[in-house]
């Protein structure tokens, strides 16, 4: 990165991180609340974010609002929930073209941070100070709607599902937006109360990002009494006891396979476990890939993700169902190869250069350097990029084969596709 | 050696093209700030040309569907070794992709930009294909294809194109079938590679920090001379009516998906002001702050997160589209019926057409960021005979009525609305 990314605490529970770039043509203004993930507030913190950023105000229906959007060189506005192991992040961002491009001569800035506050400090409220009817129907409605979409799409709900039962009875096992049933209880009278909460108690992260100075003594200004200092903590390890097996039945051609493993790391064995991700089933020269797909055909897709806050990784695949068994024994087979040390010093160097490509781009896009140091938030002091490249380089074929003997199969999910479809 | 700089005066950005001796052109986007160089090697060639013909040979040329992309996997092998694993020793992440009327093969880097880009231009120019690699691949293509099959998305967008074109191949799966696929021999694929992968048939497209000598002399090395072959596109005949105004189908979905729009004239090529003047409509008529899409939000017969639209056109191919999920399909087609109506009784209103050229400007500000961005519109212009910033100028350029103009292309009685139910 040609600037580095500044961090300042504006407040005891929030900190800004900004990065004044003019090599990009945009910028983009973030803040994002970090929460415990509970039955109860789920549903409500991941309905919250749309519904306030509806409307504003000044632009006082979803209509007006958008104009002004467009007006603005097509800026947005936008809502993000994420989840990190027992986490949620509720986020609200602003993003648009930088001062040069604007042939009106608008401070984007301004005009984009006017935008952000105003939806946060001063949501748009009805006479009896709750939010209007008809935008809290809309938005839950399409809460619910965007459930049904992650039931369309088989791989996301396959993933989904193996973490619902990876994490039973967890907070870590609450979906990030909750349950339907907690959406659809959803009423509009306790939620000013909650956004309220929100404010109060979330961990702010903030950013500002791209081609635009941001000046430090507003955010003080308007989130230095907000939020509280909530250390971020990770998902407690248990030891697996016996493989959870479910398998569900839908009318599909091709069945899908999840299988989730446990391990018991710590913060700073993050660059090690991702390495060890991907010469397993990270890249194409990984051991999934070049076995699994290119050497028995079983598959078109076979790879393997870690979530170091969940202390997880999952290895997914879509095959024919007659090889479901076959998919899952091949997958172990390619593990225990692993953990046996049956890998070269050219799949440990093609790792880590995958991985420190993936890495060196993280600078040049304004999301991702936002993702990355989001995430870094339950790791602290923060790595870069740059530093996380670094430690993995040091990694030897040793510490990969240690760390692939700390996994423990947790759960298999299969998603069996009923023939005759 | 000559290069032609071309700048985009409204952006303040520039690259270079450059005409090979083989054939080959090239596009070179200096983008000194960022750390990732993008290449992309890419054929007009896509799953739409499986009737051809070459300017050598006489006759026009049938093959099976499913061939372009099987090469696009085919590619990848050679004698000694993948291009996978080549690419793996210089860190770059390489891909390929098959569209409708082209294939595609790059890799992003930070590091080695040279050798990974001598790796490029290498495998892609190395054909490398048996009875026994080919066989290899049906089951992973095999898998793939049903992998799409299970898309709802995916199968929504095609049960619309199989009901608005009779015979144009743009109904065809870009995979082929299961049943097509097993008719694929090397032959074929040696017949398709020599017949698209001529460099005259080809460009080249670099964004990122390089020194643009060092990459032509890298191309003067590596780019093998092509005889000058011409290929042409055969298509059989398209009537202008569709071929039925719905079709549906059940899946193990949620929530139904639909997809609905309108043919038009896919005969006439499209210039960078047909574009621009239909993107703008499109702006107007359903964004985010158009009238119409609030009606469907308020109705509850769309959402913010699914519904979109597109203008969907190629070669003997054009449509405008809308998508997404919805309760009611039926009635989303009907108000998107009546608001164009409503334009045509009452005109574009100045402030909306403004608006709308405003934002379309800022997202093509937006999407300069990006290398891979670049790279990709680059490429899939040039390959249909267009230029990127020629595009962005006629956003601005274009007038009000020249937009409302378009409106005469969504008739009703050209519509197709396709359904995906839940079971």
């Amino acid at each position: 990165m040609t600037n580095e990314l500044q961090f300042r605490p504006v407040g005891a529970g929030a900190a800004l991180k900004s990065l004044a770039d003019p090599r990009f043509k945009t910028m983009r203004v973030s803040v994002n609340m970090l929460v415990p993930l509970t039955e109860k507030t789920a549903a409500a913190y991941a309905l919250l974010p749309s519904l306030v950023s509806r409307a504003t105000q000044q632009y006082p229906d979803y209509t007006a609002l958008n104009c002004r959007l467009s007006e603005l060189y097509g800026a947005s506005l936008n809502s993000c929930v994420r989840k990190y192991g027992g986490w949620q992040s509720v986020g609200l961002s602003v993003s648009g073209i930088a001062n040069r491009y604007a042939f009106g001569g608008e401070d984007m800035l301004e005009e984009l941070s006017k935008l952000l506050f105003s939806v946060i400090f001063s949501p748009l409220k009805d006479a009896d100070g709750l939010f209007p009817q008809e935008g809290f129907e809309q938005e839950k409605r399409q809460l619910l709607e965007m459930k049904d979409a992650e039931y369309n799409d088989k791989m996301t709900y396959s993933h989904q599902r193996c973490e619902e039962i990876l994490f039973q009875g967890q907070q870590a096992g609450i979906n990030r937006c909750g349950s339907r049933q907690n959406i659809e209880v959803l009423r509009r009278e306790g939620l000013p109360a909650l956004w309220e909460e929100l404010l109060r108690t979330a961990r702010f992260e903030i950013f500002a990002l791209g081609d635009c100075d941001p000046d430090p003594g507003l955010f003080q200004e308007k989130f230095g009494s907000m939020g509280s200092a909530s250390a971020l903590d990770r998902v407690p390890y248990a030891e697996p006891q016996k493989v959870r097996r479910v398998t569900e039945e839908q009318p599909l051609s091709q069945s899908k396979l999840s299988m989730a493993f446990r391990l018991d790391t710590k913060p700073e064995e993050r660059m090690l476990f991702q390495l060890m991700s991907a010469v397993l089933g990270g890249t194409p020269s990984s051991k999934l890939f070049q076995n699994v797909r290119e050497k028995m055909s079983l598959c078109y897709y076979c790879s393997s993700s870690f979530s170091s806050v969940s202390g997880a990784l999952f290895v997914e695949s879509g095959v024919e169902t007659a090889n479901l068994e076959k998919t899952e024994e091949a997958v172990l087979a390619q593990l225990k190869a692993l953990q046996q040390g049956d890998v070269s010093e050219e799949e440990l160097t093609f790792a880590k250069l995958a991985l420190c490509n993936a890495l060196h781009s993280v600078g040049d896009s304004l999301g991702a350097v936002e993702n990355w140091y989001l995430a870094r938030a339950f790791d602290e002091p923060a790595q870069s990029p740059e530093q996380a490249a670094e430690q993995l380089m040091g990694y030897k074929r040793e510490d990969v084969v240690e760390a692939a003997n700390r996994l423990c199969l947790d759960t298999v999910y299969r998603l069996k596709g009923s023939e005759g479809c | 050696m000559e290069l032609q700089k071309i700048t985009g005066q409204r952006v303040g950005d520039h690259y270079f093209k450059y005409s090979h001796p083989t054939g080959l052109t090239i596009y070179l986007y200096p983008k000194e700030s960022g750390n990732t160089t993008y290449a992309i090697f890419g054929t007009k060639y896509g799953s739409i040309d499986n009737c051809f013909r070459r300017s050598d040979e006489p006759g026009p040329e049938t093959v099976p569907e499913g061939i372009a992309h099987y090469l696009e996997h085919k590619l990848f092998e050679s004698e000694d070794g993948d291009a996978f694993a080549r690419f793996a020793q210089t860190g770059a992440s390489a891909n390929a992709y098959t569209s409708f009327e082209s294939t595609c093969y790059l890799f992003s880097c930070t590091e080695r930009f040279h050798e990974s880009l001598e790796i490029l231009l290498d495998f892609v120019q190395s054909p490398y294909f048996t009875e026994e690699t080919v066989a290899k691949e049906q089951g992973i293509i095999g898998q793939e294809i049903k992998m799409y099959d299970d898309d709802p998305q995916w199968r929504v967008m095609f049960n619309y194109l199989r009901a608005m074109y009779h015979a144009h191949p743009i109904h065809l799966d870009i995979a082929g079938t299961v049943e097509s696929i097993a008719q694929i021999t090397p032959e074929y694929l040696y017949r398709c590679y020599n017949t698209f992968y001529n460099l005259h048939n080809m460009a080249l497209v670099i964004v990122g920090k390089f020194d643009k000598d060092e990459v032509l002399a890298l191309c003067d090395k590596m780019l093998k001379p092509c005889a000058p072959v011409r290929v042409d596109r055969v298509f059989p005949e398209e009537p202008e009516a569709i071929v039925e105004p719905k079709v549906e189908e059940r899946l193990a979905v949620a929530l139904p998906l639909f997809q609905f729009g309108f043919k038009d004239d896919g005969g006439t090529p499209k210039t960078e002001k047909d574009l621009a003047a239909m993107e703008i409509l499109l702006d107007v008529l359903a964004s985010e702050s158009s009238p119409l899409f609030r009606q469907l939000l308020d109705e509850g017969l769309i959402n913010e997160s699914s519904f979109s639209y597109e203008y969907f056109e190629g070669a003997g191919y054009a449509t405008v589209m809308f998508g997404g999920e919805s309760h009611d399909p039926e009635a989303v087609a009907k108000a998107i019926n009546q608001e164009i109506a409503r334009l045509e009784r009452e005109g574009i209103p100045q402030d909306a057409f403004e608006r709308a050229k405003r934002a379309l400007y800022g997202e093509n500000v937006s999407a300069l960021n990006s290398a891979a961005s670049i790279a990709n519109g680059v490429l899939s212009l040039t390959l249909k005979g267009r230029e990127l910033f020629t595009y962005i100028d006629a956003l601005a350029t274009v007038t009000i009525d020249e937009v409302a103009q378009k409106l005469g292309t969504l008739r009703e009685d050209h519509s197709v609305l396709s359904v995906i139910r839940p079971l």
